[in-house]
């Protein structure tokens, strides 16, 4: 007798259809083989699926049984298959059907329970893509599934209670979605006003942050590099609908969604230690996972110690920096993550890490200082369009001089005026496919930005004296775009392209 | 120093650039100055040792239509003392913007220069205070 149960495969984010083919064969020897590629863990499936039937009273078969995951050629991962493949196996021995147009998908517990698997809302979004009625997946996972509207999400407990249920003797009731993350909670370490002068860094930030830029911060250690990075994540604005979506969608793919969570709406931050190997950074391994540049789409990537992360590495962050996307090839299959992040970086200005300090004196010769700016230059570098120090600030010093009543702005201040310059952008951008000053391109940036004869003249004067690259000059301008942004401001002033200006290296000695 | 410690010994001249003394690394050239090094303040002070006389100021190009006149705050500010960018923003009452953007037309207009994390008034700007 043989049984077709729906359920589905990933590679990357993508999502195909399985047939789960259950036979249980009228003759032969007992047996239990599945094929169709699996690896390891799939395999592994017939033990669970075995012990989860038995030790939830069911009577498991003495019989041949074969389970095909069909399409035989494509290789099969994860144990999510344990669902399909029981329910497979009991609507032949418990006497039910299966309702149609219905997608199965969960780990089984070896006591016969559904645990919380990986990838429940990228099943979602295929069966309701597919036109499917009804998903199955374990409880845990439901409240991930259920973002998917149009589709009804079943939460399975375990085993004996989706029997009952298609039997018709007890009812599951679909899951709804609930909002966990209160708005506008804080989840970040540190509030701007919480740091003490530092303007101009601080400025660059809200720059970086409302147009998407990349952003070296270069100072001396405990300057306060690490604290600003870490303040950052409370300006950025919420991820919009299909920002979300999107973020929520690579970390359902990664297991990085927790039982019982949901949507994700705060932007993500991630920071790698400098020891990070390549693949972890960039993605990759034999079965290629999202590295952590994807788990940082759409959010923060901070590279503290930016000195420290070996050159391969660092080059291999320039194609999804470029493109925005990462394709990792292997020999069965290809994948393609997005990976479009702001890219924070900070560093020492040299070896000691004390150049230009002021209180401290720089212990590094001529020729260290030297190379070590020439490793730092390169691919990376020129993409990142601003350049900011971050000098010793005497606290002293700088609680005389500073009236009372100055309080440095809060944090929820900055992020409104940052949040409104989103919107400005996601208006000009509505017909194109990207969301952000930062990520225009050469034909974008001649039909958007449009400079007066004055803008025009400073900047030109300005490439002259400083010796700017033509790429350069992009970047000023797309910096001035988001800094009239910021001022809600439909043209870019002769101050905007100034103070643009300040945040190349190339004015600096 | 040891140049310099060379040079003493055989009677030349020094010129010697002071720096904040604030700064550790500058205690060298204030003891040459002490010991009677000329102390140099500006370009001038070199080329007046070699009998030519300083550049003159407005040669060449013709000024941009944008040329704003120096911003009396920040050259005054900058005529006592070298200072970083936040505190030129704090001491002259300007928000960070705009005192990037005055700082980006002062050096344009080659008023003053930026070396080391601090920005100060460059010969040019001196005359202009």
């Amino acid at each position: 007798m043989l049984i077709k149960v729906i359920s589905v495969s990933f590679s990357g984010l993508s999502t195909i259809k399985i047939d789960v083919e259950v036979n249980i064969a009228e003759r032969g020897l007992p047996s239990f083989d599945i094929i169709g590629l699996p690896n390891k863990a799939v395999a592994e499936s017939k033990e669970r699926v075995r012990t989860a039937l038995i030790n939830s009273d069911l009577s498991f078969p003495m019989r041949k049984i074969t389970v095909n995951l069909a399409p035989g050629d494509v290789p099969k991962e994860g144990a999510f298959y344990d669902l399909p493949i029981a329910v497979g196996i009991l609507s032949e021995t418990e006497y039910f059907d299966i309702p149609p147009m219905s997608l199965f998908f969960g780990e089984l517990s070896l006591d016969g329970s559904l645990r919380h698997t990986k990838g429940a809302l990228l099943a979602a979004l295929f069966a309701k893509e597919n036109r499917m009625k009804k998903i199955f997946v374990p409880k845990q996972s439901a409240n991930e599934a259920s973002v998917v509207k149009g589709i009804n999400i079943y939460p399975v407990e375990n085993l004996r209670q989706l029997i009952s249920f298609f039997k018709g003797e007890t009812d599951i009731i679909p899951a709804e979605y609930k909002n966990e993350e209160i708005e506008g909670k804080e989840n970040f370490e540190f509030n701007m006003d919480e740091i003490m002068g530092q303007e101009q860094a601080k400025r660059a930030l809200e720059i970086a942050a409302a147009g998407g830029h990349n952003i070296l911060m270069t100072g001396s250690p405990g300057a306060g590099k690490t604290m600003l990075a870490r303040a950052l994540p409370g300006i950025m604005p919420l991820l919009n609908d299909e920002e979300s979506l999107e973020v929520t969608k690579i970390y359902s793919s990664s297991g990085n969604i927790p039982p019982g969570g949901s949507l994700i709406k705060s932007r993500p931050f991630r920071s790698p230690h400098h020891i990070i190997s390549q693949a972890g950074l960039v993605g990759g391994g034999c079965h290629p996972q999202p590295g952590e540049i994807s788990l940082a789409h759409r959010g923060v990537l901070f590279l503290d110690e930016f000195n420290e992360f070996p050159r391969s590495v660092i080059e291999a962050l320039r194609q999804p920096v470029e493109d925005g996307k990462l394709t990792i090839s292997r020999s069965l299959e290809r994948v393609t993550y997005p990976s479009r992040f702001i890219l924070v970086a900070a560093a020492n200005p040299c070896p000691c890490g004390y150049l230009n300090d002021g209180t401290k004196e720089c212990i590094c010769s001529k020729k260290e200082i030297s190379r070590s700016r020439k490793k730092l230059s390169g691919p990376i570098l020129d993409r990142i369009d601003l350049h900011v120090d971050v000098p010793v600030v005497d606290i002293k010093k700088l609680a005389k001089g500073l009236r009372a009543s100055v309080k440095p702005e809060s944090s929820e201040d900055i992020r409104k005026r940052i949040t409104e310059a989103r919107l400005v952008q996601k208006k000009r951008f509505i017909k194109e496919n990207i969301h952000t000053n930062a990520e225009m391109k050469n034909r974008l940036i001649k039909k958007y930005i449009v400079l007066t004869p004055e803008s025009k003249t400073l900047l030109l004067h300005a490439a002259k004296s400083f010796n700017l690259s033509a790429r350069s000059y992009l970047k000023i301008i797309k910096i001035a775009r988001t800094i009239a942004d910021l001022e809600k401001c439909e043209k870019i002033k002769t101050e905007n392209i100034a103070e643009a200006l300040q945040y190349r290296p190339g004015i600096r000695e | 120093m040891i140049t310099a410690e060379i040079s003493f010994k055989y009677n030349k001249k020094i010129l010697a650039v002071p720096g904040p003394l604030t700064s550790t690394v500058s205690i060298g050239t204030a003891n040459l100055i002490k010991r009677g090094a000329t102390i140099v303040t500006g370009s001038e002070d070199i080329l007046n040792l070699y009998g030519k006389f300083s550049l003159e100021k407005g040669s060449g190009e013709r000024s941009p239509s944008y040329k704003v006149y120096p911003s009396g705050d920040i050259i005054n500010l900058l005529s006592e003392e070298a200072l970083p960018v936040d505190e030129i923003a704090r001491r002259s009452g300007k928000g960070i913007s705009e005192t990037g953007a005055e700082i980006t037309k002062l050096m344009l207009n080659k008023l003053i220069t930026q070396r080391g994390g601090l920005f100060y008034l460059s010969s040019g700007g001196r005359n202009a205070y």
